[in-house]
């Protein structure tokens, strides 16, 4: 990633003015981009029906023309409602009323969401969340919903410590809306590690372990730029604290199922990339439908692909290389790699009958390594 | 019209001269009215909602700075009358549906005549997260400002290029994970 997101833009702005790209072209760590750029612009598209501008014109102008029929809010009262018996005009405006106001709170729910700290709204944003967690059906849901708001809370930060980079927001305002974020963060973080805890679950501890290394990547560029003995920086070492807490806390329930968590380094992921996980360790399980390292399982569907073997040549005991993504309760295969065939002596004597359509079937324990996605920045 | 010119035909509407803002609707609503035909995918009903934009924004004109903070605005006086035109159609709305009516609309995309290079990427597109979807989608499909597509997904401007920034890299990423696996080699 060579360029600012500044440079990205200005580069658009020139290739969709210009169509003219060559100049970019010259740096080879470009071309990726310049290439994804020139694809994009040149996308075919689609025409909307020609629309009869110029009534609409006129129909504006003679609205507009209208002498002070209008009401303070811009609508006009027509000659019909101005006949209408008192008593229905009375319901009119109170149905009108509670449409307006139904209208404003769904507007303004809207606008909520996409609010950040220090905005006059973003309160309702925090509310409508908090409204969310409630209605969660269940305890999966709700972390899921957790580690979302927890991703708001970072994404809200990266926003602020942009303006303050560009001296769009006074030191009073950067302080005050790092502290919300930074609380944001600390609540969340410490939900979602802890109400994991119990039921080990690899598919969202990896997405909390994605979450912790963002929020520490975001809050060390954000320490960065504070004084030493702050506020902020105080706030922000709180918040670095409990990101790191909650990533151990995760990590250990991870090593709990029989995983192991490589060591990765600081990097922010891509907030779709969080239902992705790499897997490599030995099958302990093989049934017509699943697979499992360690205890954890793995579905299997007609659309995973088997890089360098078949279904049927899996054995239990075999290193396995996985590329997964979770979709609700369950882990999908999208690719599995041999990495190393079973030892002779690990393989079992007999098929698995315990469990009905189960091909091969092993102790679940570990020895599987859960590699969190990251994004190349 | 110019910057030069926008710039006057606004100083001038806001001084209640209906002509000049009827330039400033020339100037505003072919692109205007296809952001609201895509997203309703019906003509005469797309009219109506820009002729309800326009009204809206005379009466407001005054309380508005700079042109520029005139063009975001009528972005979202449109997107706010498409929000209420859904929730009256379809009486009971949740805020979740809201939210999605902006990002559900009929696809820009001239579908039948997409070349192998495009169709490769559209198809990545769906990988991407929503607001980076549909971040490219107003700037390369709909070809909107930064300050249009600020105060339609109601984030900054500044949040919009960081927003591209990552869309434009991923699409690079996934696009070259792509090449990568059809490679024969790849195994």
């Amino acid at each position: 990633m060579t360029k600012s997101p500044e440079q990205l833009d200005e580069f658009i702005r020139q290739a969709q003015a210009h169509g003219d790209v060559s100049a970019w072209q010259r740096n080879p760590e470009d071309t990726g981009l310049v290439n994804i750029v020139s694809i994009l612009n040149n996308i075919p598209k689609t025409d909307a029906p020609k629309a009869n501008l110029l009534r609409v014109r006129n129909r504006i102008l003679d609205k507009i023309s209208l002498p002070s029929d209008m009401s303070s809010d811009g609508s006009y009262a027509s000659g019909f409602f101005r006949v209408l018996p008192r008593f229905l005009r009375i319901t009119g405006g109170i149905v009108g009323a509670f449409t307006i106001m139904l209208s404003l709170t769904i507007g303004t729910a809207v606008a909520a969401l996409e609010s950040v700290p220090g905005q006059t709204i973003y309160p309702v944003k925090r509310m409508v969340e908090s409204v969310q967690l409630r209605l969660a059906n269940d305890q999966e849901q709700k972390t899921n919903l957790q580690i979302k708001f927890a991703n708001n809370r970072v994404d809200e930060l990266e926003v602020i410590l942009q303006k303050q980079k560009e001296g769009k927001a006074s030191e009073e305002e950067v302080q005050k809306v790092v502290a919300d974020a930074v609380k944001g963060i600390q609540e969340t973080s410490e939900a979602v590690a802890d109400q994991s805890k119990d039921e080990p679950q690899v598919a969202l501890l990896t997405k909390i372990v994605t979450l912790t290394d963002k929020q520490t990547a975001v809050i060390s560029a954000a320490q960065a730029g504070q004084e030493e003995g702050t506020e902020a920086n105080a706030g922000l070492n709180l918040a670095l604290e409990a990101s790191k807490t909650a990533k151990e806390m995760a990590i250990e329930n991870i090593e709990r199922a029989g995983l192991v968590v490589e060591d990765q380094p600081l990097t922010i992921s891509e907030p779709g990339d969080e239902n992705a996980i790499t897997t490599e360790g030995k099958l302990t399980y093989i049934d017509k439908d699943s697979i499992s390292i360690g205890n954890t399982q793995f579905v299997v569907t007609g659309e995973t692909k088997y890089a360098n073997i078949t279904f049927e040549d899996l054995e239990v005991g075999a290193t396995v290389k996985i590329t997964a993504i979770t979709q609700g309760r369950y882990t999908y295969v999208t690719e599995i790699e041999v990495t190393e065939p079973a030892p002779k002596d690990e393989k079992p004597e007999s098929e698995g009958g315990e469990v009905e359509g189960a091909k091969q079937q092993a102790p679940p324990t570990g020895g599987g390594t859960v590699r969190i996605p990251a994004n190349p920045q | 019209m110019n910057d030069q010119e926008l710039k006057s035909a606004f100083e001038k509407a806001q001084n209640l001269d209906r002509e000049a803002f009827g330039r400033i609707y020339d100037h505003f609503s072919g692109k205007l009215y296809k952001f609201v035909y895509f997203r309703v995918g019906h003509k005469e009903l797309a009219e109506d909602i820009l002729a309800d934009t326009f009204v809206k924004a005379w009466t407001k004109i005054s309380s508005v700075e700079s042109p520029k903070a005139f063009t975001g605005w009528l972005y979202q006086i449109a997107k706010n009358n498409i929000i209420d035109y859904y929730r009256v159609k379809k009486v009971t709305v949740n805020l979740e549906e809201v939210v999605e009516f902006l990002e559900d609309a009929s696809s820009p995309v001239d579908d039948a005549n997409l070349m192998v290079e495009h169709r490769v990427v559209v198809e990545l597109m769906e990988h991407l997260p929503p607001d980076q979807r549909q971040v490219i989608r107003y700037k390369f499909f709909e070809e909107l400002e930064n300050i249009e597509i600020a105060q339609i997904m109601g984030k900054t401007e500044v949040a919009i290029r960081v927003i591209q920034h990552r869309a434009v890299n991923k699409l690079k990423d996934l696009v070259n994970q792509k090449k990568r696996s059809a490679s024969p080699t790849s195994n």
